[in-house]
């Protein structure tokens, strides 16, 4: 059975170092931190007909107050950026695309709760998900799962991993099972975006 | 014709009673015989607009839009509002739970199911070849364009996020279902409103304040606005309560404001019938000294209304509100009748019985009710089911006011002791005046000069206009409601295109077309809900699978790209094949359930043998460039309401005024059998004078005149020419005559009616409020003219 996933928009906000235990503290710590820049790499698992397939792709992200941007640069160059209302996909040609979702409160909804990681708003944070928090080998945990219904038939869970202060992984679980996992690198905090990225956010 | 009345006055008191048997049975016989073999319920209509007359000339069309205002007038939105949406949500589940079983609805809907989105999921990728929409053919149909497409799908199989799951990327490397998933939630957003789901609710926030939105059809039960458990007095009882701690109710659907005009019309009904009934109680009690005038009098009113509504049912198997109200303005003419009766009875010695009395009112009480009757004939061949209604009910009620007048009441006995009514003495000294010639014809002529100069000078003003906007005013928590549901839903449906076609496709492309030039004109983001947002027509499917060929070519390098097994080729041009003849039909019934709801106001379906559809914009400004729209396309017609009814009202006005002409040539007509040339001129021209003073004063009021004051124009020249009438029948040497008692008879009769259509003008319901208020004028310059004219010929 196929779900509709597309409001994961936004959910992956996660950046910083974090040695606390609670999702109080890692919002705290976060939103120190009001941009962050790095690279990733992503790996889609799909289960397609029979058969499991790997989609794998890497490129630049940012995170901030105003949303994320996904810079893919292999295997394809395109460029996703989630706003607070709205988002956009860039092709490799230059085509934009711009999906208004103002009157999507289910987007909204993600949005704002990922925005409020940035603000320190721990309260919109939890508004919207459970979470659970441990710690092993591979660092800080944070397991999050959607409250609201609707988010939770196109999402099952979201798990972070925190180590040394950065966000090294982030596994989305969709409700069909399929799951996408991200590893990052070479973070970056700068003070501010530049014009061209200021941009990017204003729909 | 003077045989006639003694042919008449031949006929025994059993003779008449017979007659008034056979009347009264025969109707009642006649109603219980049409429910028999009828299985529509009897309803009463309290929806505004069905008052109305329908826009259309061709029944077929008209015939699919009332199946749409049925459909449309009996959907109800509750938004349930509060700054926290939990509790929001939580009062909108209460509320959900207490109506979901009620058998005031078809459906009450509060949950969006999931599990109907993966129905439709399924759908999109089953039929994923046919539903490619126009630009991403005209992409594929570019040069290099299926490459490029084919390289966007990859693109979206990489990008982080996709609004489908890539479950079926072995079987639609192309990511079709994905584009169709995008061009189907861009109608959604197109056709909807502005509610979207949030925790399985469509929810709204706006100025910090969530609104939850329960909608709901009513059923017929439901929407029987007469009956006290109708479905609105049920939302009513159960939300009224939970407002309280913030919670706010917001209501919207046209059921509300029918109920709320229902509610008043049964209110001033009451108050009509009430205050009508007290007059004419106190009224008779003053001049009679006995209850029993009274009992009678009351009886035989409600023996006719009774009549008039059981007669009405039994041919139109509905009856307006607005009828029944109109209806109650029965009480003043059917006393008449019964006023004349007991003056004789109860104040003229000279007449022995009963059947002398009869006898005796016969020739004026039957001119009367010929000329009401022939006024009201006239209307029913208006081509206007409640002009028709009224007309109906009228008659009826009428004849059998009459027919217990001569026939019941020469059975009452005669009062013992003496039969005279003091009060009849005031005409005495109130008659000199008006008995001298000079200042009769002074004051006729001065009212014809001051209506004709009055009409001259404020010509300007002198205006046949009908503004529906007038005659139903939105006020309090229903307007504030609107405005509110409205801002939140941005949703407004005022007009509407019904578009035709002689099969299902034939319809589907007629629409498509105008979708086109409904875009070209006023942009992609201009809303509306149209059948083919959702279902293509076959031809737009054909396109879809022809650009979809051109995309199987790259079937190989797209799987390489993907890294897939490059032999995945052979099923997926397998699959397309197989599926070559199977297309997207309505008819066909291969559409998920959740898309057929979502076109449930749009698609009409088949209608006496054609097909109809339904293409709704959200909000309009401009009418007239929506009308241009569909003047330029054949089956196409543009529907307002509030604009089509007010102009076809003024050409209904038009022909009623027409119908007015034709009745007073025939009144003349039948006059000229019955009197002199002199005196027929004199009685004709009563409702020439009615209509010169009725059409002066709303000059000077600066009021248009419009159809249901010259609806009630109508009326009065039924009713009125009866008091003329009665005058000259008055003047006639007769046997047993009693000069006094005539013209007291008379001011009785004009002061119950007035009475009661002056009632009507005291309406808050516009239409009632016109209709009443050019009856009074018209009703006062018939009397006023009856008595001042020179009467000794």
């Amino acid at each position: 059975m196929k779900k509709l996933t597309f409001i994961l928009a936004g959910v992956i906000l996660f950046s910083s170092s974090i040695f606390c235990q609670s999702l109080e503290d890692v919002c705290k710590t976060i939103s120190a931190n009001p941009i962050t820049k790095g690279e990733y790499t992503q790996v889609k698992t799909v289960k397609s007909g029979k058969s499991t397939r790997s989609l794998n792709s890497s490129g630049k992200f940012i995170f901030c107050t105003d949303g994320i941007m996904w810079n893919n640069l292999k295997p394809r160059a395109s460029t996703v950026i989630i706003g607070k209302d709205f988002m956009a996909q860039i092709s490799g040609t230059g085509k934009k695309t711009v999906t208004d979702n103002s009157e999507n409160q289910s987007f909204i909804t993600i949005a704002s709760a990922v925005t409020s990681f940035f603000s320190n708003d721990y309260q919109a944070l939890t508004q919207s998900f459970d979470s659970e928090i441990s710690e092993d080998d591979a660092g800080t945990k944070i397991a999050l799962t959607p409250i609201d219904s609707t988010i939770q038939a196109a999402l099952s869970a979201i798990e972070i991993i925190l180590k040394d202060k950065d966000i090294t992984a982030i596994t989305i679980t969709d409700a069909s099972g399929n799951t996408t996992a991200y590893t990052f690198t070479n973070h970056t905090y700068p003070e501010e975006l530049s014009q061209d990225e200021k941009e990017l956010f204003s729909n | 014709m003077k045989k006639n009345f003694s042919l008449i006055n031949r006929l025994s008191s059993k003779n008449f009673l017979g007659i008034w048997l056979v009347y009264h049975l025969g109707l009642i016989a006649f109603f219980l015989l049409t429910f028999a073999f009828n299985s529509s319920r009897i309803k009463i209509d309290a929806d505004l607009f069905n008052m109305f007359p329908r826009p259309f000339e061709e029944e077929g069309i008209r015939n699919a839009d009332e199946k749409l205002t049925e459909t449309v007038g009996q959907n109800v939105f509750i938004l349930v509002s509060h700054k926290d949406f939990s509790t929001a949500k939580t009062v909108a589940e209460d509320v959900y739970q207490q109506l979901e079983q009620s058998d005031n609805f078809n459906h009450v809907t509060l949950y969006s199911n999931l599990e109907d989105l993966s129905s439709v999921t399924d759908y999109l990728y089953d039929y994923r070849w046919n539903l490619l929409d126009k630009e991403s053919i005209e992409l594929i149909n570019s040069p290099d364009g299926a490459y490029d497409f084919a390289q966007d799908a990859i693109m979206q199989a990489y990008s982080p996020f996709t609004m489908l799951p890539l479950d079926n990327l072995d079987t639609d490397p192309f990511m079709l279902t994905e584009t169709n998933a995008n061009a189907l939630l861009a109608s959604v957003k197109k056709s909807g409103t502005a509610m979207s789901v949030k925790d399985s609710v469509l929810a709204s926030k706006q100025d910090d304040i969530w609104y939850v939105m329960i909608r709901g059809m009513l059923s017929k039960k439901g929407s029987a606005l007469a009956s006290k458990d109708n479905g609105i007095s049920q939302i009513y009882s159960i939300c009224t309560p939970l407002e309280k701690d913030g919670v706010r109710f917001v209501y919207s659907g046209t059921a509300f404001n029918s109920h709320q005009s229902s509610n008043e019309a049964m209110k001033e009904i009451g108050l009509i019938t009430t205050i009508s009934m007290l007059v004419v109680v106190v009224l008779l009690l003053l001049v009679f000294h006995s209850p029993l005038p009274i009992f009678m009098s009351v009886g035989s009113i409600l023996v006719s209304v009774l009549t008039a509504v059981i007669t009405t049912l039994a041919v139109f198997k509905k009856m307006h509100i607005l009828t029944l109200v109109f209806g109650t303005s029965l009480i003043g003419s059917c006393i008449d009748y019964s006023l004349h009766y007991f003056t004789q009875w109860a104040g003229n010695p000279l007449l022995k019985s009963g059947e002398e009395i009869r006898k005796h009112l016969t020739k004026s009480l039957s001119m009367a009710i010929i000329s009401s009757v022939l006024c009201y004939a006239i209307l029913l061949f208006a081509p206007f089911d409640m002009l028709k209604q009224m007309s109906l009910f009228s008659l009826s009620g009428l004849i059998s006011s009459f027919l217990t007048t001569i026939a019941i009441y020469p059975f009452i006995p005669l009062p013992k002791g003496e039969r005279v009514i003091k009060v009849s003495g005031i005409l005495k000294e109130s008659a000199s005046p008006f008995a001298k010639k000079i200042i009769g014809r002074i004051a006729i002529t001065g009212i014809f000069a001051f209506a004709i100069l009055s009409l001259l000078i404020c010509h300007k003003n002198f205006k046949i206009k009908n503004d529906l906007n007038r005659l139903y005013t939105m006020e309090g928590r229903i307007l504030e409601d609107k405005k509110l549901s409205i801002a939140i839903t941005k949703y407004n449906p005022t007009g509407w295109f019904i578009v035709r076609g002689n099969t299902e496709q034939e319809a589907l492309e007629n629409e498509e077309l105008l979708c086109r030039k409904l875009d070209e004109r006023f942009g992609k983001d201009f809303g509306y809900i149209a059948t083919t947002n959702f279902i293509p027509t076959i031809a737009q499917q054909k396109k879809s699978r022809l650009a979809c060929q051109k995309l199987m070519e790259l079937a190989p390098l797209q799987y390489e790209d993907l890294g897939f097994e490059e032999d995945l080729t052979d099923f997926l041009q397998e699959d397309f094949e197989a599926g070559q003849d199977d297309f997207i039909s309505i008819e066909k019934g291969n559409v998920p359930k959740y898309l057929i709801d979502s076109i449930a106001t749009a698609w009409l379906g088949q209608i006496d043998g054609k097909y109809y559809t339904v293409v709704m914009p959200a909000l309009i400004d401009d009418n007239t460039r929506m009308r241009e729209i569909a003047d330029g396309q054949s089956d196409v017609f543009f529907v307002n309401k509030l604009a089509d009814m007010g102009s076809d009202l003024d050409k209904l006005t038009i022909m009623v005024i027409k119908f007015f002409i034709l009745a007073y040539a025939v009144m003349f007509i039948a006059l000229k059998f019955f009197y002199k040339w002199k005196q027929a001129l004199k009685i004709i021209s009563v409702p020439l004078l009615i209509m010169l003073m009725t059409a002066a004063i709303f000059t000077l009021r600066k009021t248009s005149l419009e159809f249901f004051s010259v609806t009630g124009l109508i009326l009065v020249f039924g009713l009125g020419l009866d008091y003329i009438i009665y005058m000259m029948e008055n003047e006639k040497e007769r046997a047993g005559s009693i000069k006094t008692l005539e013209p007291f008879a008379t001011l009785l009769s004009f002061i119950t009616t007035i009475i009661s259509f002056g009632a009507l003008s005291l309406s808050t319901f516009q239409p009632v409020h016109l209709m009443g208020l050019s009856i009074f004028i018209g009703l006062a310059t018939a009397y006023i003219s009856s008595m001042l004219y020179d009467r000794s010929l």
